[in-house]
């Protein structure tokens, strides 16, 4: 017996976006695609970290974290030089950037700067970056 | 030839050449080594071609330490023995830990790895499995990418899978075709006669369920019934020393060793592409015979950490129940097919509606983004540990022998393994851009409850090449009793990580050429 049609399928997923913003509102941004508080921001730290909904994420579960931990020089330099460019950035310099932090993650992993949030091992400057785009730029 | 012992008339005593206790892997694998050689071989086991319960029960005892399994539901008590479960995985120990690790005390073999090599060779043809390569790069299907562990402190290695084969089923055959091997059933050993010097092993009584008991008077004698039952006996065997065979350094028993096993307890996050897929892939999975590619820490990591042997796995991702329901009802409508359960499929779908969503976003926006998180399999080492024991209980089986008691104990050093090798993982996967590990069970004050055995009973009749610290010699000979040997994972001094049945079957082969050397 076919209950379900094709259609019904598609009329199912069609309301699936409001039944997900009934449960956990965080979502709707991701499934709506709404824009981000901050458009050229969401853009940057898409191309330069990972998608800004993780990013922000990880920041709010380091926030909300025993963790207490200052940024390092390094962090700090970057996001002031990050800061400084977001609105000039051109493409190589996008480039730079997003190896330099990869760069700075790898040798955090190697050197053993790791951090625990939520069970996951993550990289310190990756925490701390996420926590400064959690906290600085997604509430702006 | 197979007989039962039932076909023997009860007070009959026997005399042979070999006499091998215990038809399991060790077992067998000795007795054919000894086929067509003129010498008479008797392969004495316990149990029949089948189950029976009341065989079975003779393996029960009583545990008073770490919780462990009900001692009769580990090991199997008939023709094959406990590789009538054996999941067939098999790799052989890594060449550190055949070494003295001054990190680890009790440590080192009396040989290296390259001294058991060609044994290692050989079982692998016993095990049927394939050639002796463990370079988990030879395995590799030609459209995949090589391994991403080449450098740093994780090295990968491929672990083979056996049929499995099932010792007393592939083997039989043979057996009962032979001229010179006499395999009795439901033939239990009671008791080990030695002379009264405690020098020589004379004759062995064996009895069975229904009250019939005969005598063997061996040249050799081979215990090979596993390592708990090799340890009953000895220690049973009292009359003429009254701690037991063997026992006069109180070693018989110790070292009671698991390979310490988390299923679960963490996963990889990554994404489609930045792991070759047959690290984790159902696909090759499903081959049972296709290697599983193996993480391992290195000899200078386990060092600087001062770990023991440390091994994982990536199991295939699991999709929970919403998302194995949204797809169920997708595909079906797309095929036109009836859908069954179709309010308990939507149900999923609500309760977990987070999950379907998520997998529907990353399905429409980019599919190759879609995060997968394979499950995280580890086994690790657990080193020796004198207090880690088998004893016998004052508790009697229906033949009258002792049952046991296991007081299974770990170390601060096993904990510190497993963090370590977590850590080890989460750095490697991270520095390597592979993804990030999540560690779901915290070791970091205690041993986690979740941490179980491997079903791998390891030591208690430890080699070693002085009395005082090995209950056997380099030749599996117990160090005080002139023909008296011990075949099986009881002889391992330490466990490594790897699963032990190859090393086993390896050892039994060693064993042989030195017995027939003996014989000649």
């Amino acid at each position: 017996m076919r209950l379900i049609t094709r259609r019904c399928f598609l009329a199912f997923l069609s309301i699936l976006p409001l039944a997900v913003d009934a449960k956990k509102p965080t979502w709707r941004q991701i499934l709506l695609q709404n824009p981000a508080s901050q458009p050229d921001w969401k853009t940057l730290i898409n191309q330069l970290i990972g998608p800004y909904s993780s990013v922000v994420n990880v920041g709010l579960a380091c926030q909300g974290s025993s963790l207490a931990i200052e940024n390092s020089p390094w962090s700090e330099q970057y996001i002031k030089q990050l800061t400084k460019s977001v609105n000039t950035m051109e493409n190589d310099e996008i480039t730079t950037f997003r190896d330099a932090y990869r760069s700075r993650i790898k040798h955090d992993f190697q050197e053993g700067g790791i951090l625990r949030v939520n069970g996951y091992i993550l990289s310190r400057t990756e925490v701390e970056i996420c926590r400064w785009v959690a906290t600085t730029i997604d509430t702006n | 030839m197979i007989i039962d012992v039932n076909e023997i008339e009860s007070g009959k005593s026997i005399q042979c050449d070999l006499c091998i206790i215990g038809a399991g892997a060790a077992g067998i694998t000795l007795a054919r080594e000894f086929d067509d050689s003129g010498l008479n071989v008797w392969l004495l086991e316990s149990g029949g071609f089948d189950f029976e319960q009341d065989t079975q029960d003779l393996y029960k005892g009583t545990s008073t330490g770490r919780n462990y399994y009900p001692l009769d539901r580990t090991r199997l008590r008939y023709l094959g023995g406990t590789t009538n479960h054996w999941t067939g995985v098999c790799r052989p120990l890594d060449e550190i830990d055949f070494e003295k690790r001054d990190w680890i005390k009790h440590s080192g073999w009396p040989f290296d790895k390259k001294h058991l090599l060609p044994w290692y060779k050989k079982a692998q043809i016993v095990c049927q499995l394939d050639d002796f390569i463990y370079d988990v790069s030879h395995w590799l299907p030609q459209d995949q990418q090589p391994s991403p562990f080449i450098k740093g402190n994780i090295k990968a290695i491929a672990s083979q899978h056996s049929p499995p084969t099932r010792f007393g089923k592939v083997y039989r055959q043979q057996i009962q075709a032979s001229c010179n091997i006499t395999c009795c059933l439901h033939a239990n050993v009671t008791h080990l006669q030695v002379n009264k010097t405690a020098s020589r092993l004379q004759r062995l009584r064996i009895e069975t369920l229904d009250g019939i008991l005969i005598n063997i008077q061996p040249q050799f004698t081979v215990l090979a019934g596993g390592s708990i039952e090799n340890v009953r006996l000895l220690l049973a065997s009292n009359d003429i020393e009254p701690m037991g065979l063997g026992n006069s350094h109180d070693l018989v028993g110790r070292f009671f060793m698991e390979h310490l096993v988390l299923t679960g307890g963490g996963a990889l996050l990554t994404t489609k592409g930045r792991l070759p897929s047959y690290w984790y892939h159902p696909q090759y999975r499903s081959r049972r015979r296709s290697p599983t590619p193996t993480l391992l820490l290195d000899n200078e990591l386990q060092s600087r950490e001062e770990t023991g042997n440390y091994s994982a796995i990536l199991h295939s991702p699991k999709r929970n129940r919403a998302v194995r329901s949204m797809r169920y009802l997708e595909t079906s409508m797309r095929k036109g097919r009836e859908i069954d359960d179709l309010w308990e499929h939507l149900g999923n779908i609500i309760v977990d509606i987070d999950d379907v969503a998520s997998n529907l976003y990353y399905r429409s926006t980019d599919n190759s983004k879609e995060p997968i998180e394979p499950v995280l399999y580890q086994q690790w080492e657990q080193v020796p540990n004198p207090d880690s024991r088998i004893v016998l209980s004052s508790e009697r089986d229906r033949l009258g022998l002792p049952r046991v008691t296991l007081d299974w104990r770990l170390s601060e050093i096993d904990r510190h393994t497993l963090v370590a090798g977590q850590q080890a993982m989460a750095r490697e996967v991270g520095q390597l851009g592979i993804g990030r590990l999540r560690i779901d069970t915290e070791a970091t004050e205690a041993m986690p409850d979740a941490v179980h055995g491997g079903y791998h009973q390891l030591g208690m009749t430890r080699m070693h090449e002085f009395p005082d610290r090995g209950v056997v010699n380099a030749d599996c000979r117990l160090h005080s009793i002139d023909n008296l040997y011990i075949a099986g994972g009881s002889v391992f001094p330490t466990a490594g990580s790897s699963n032990p049945t190859l090393t086993v079957v390896a050892l039994a082969l060693r064993l042989a050429d030195h017995l027939k050397e003996k014989l000649q």
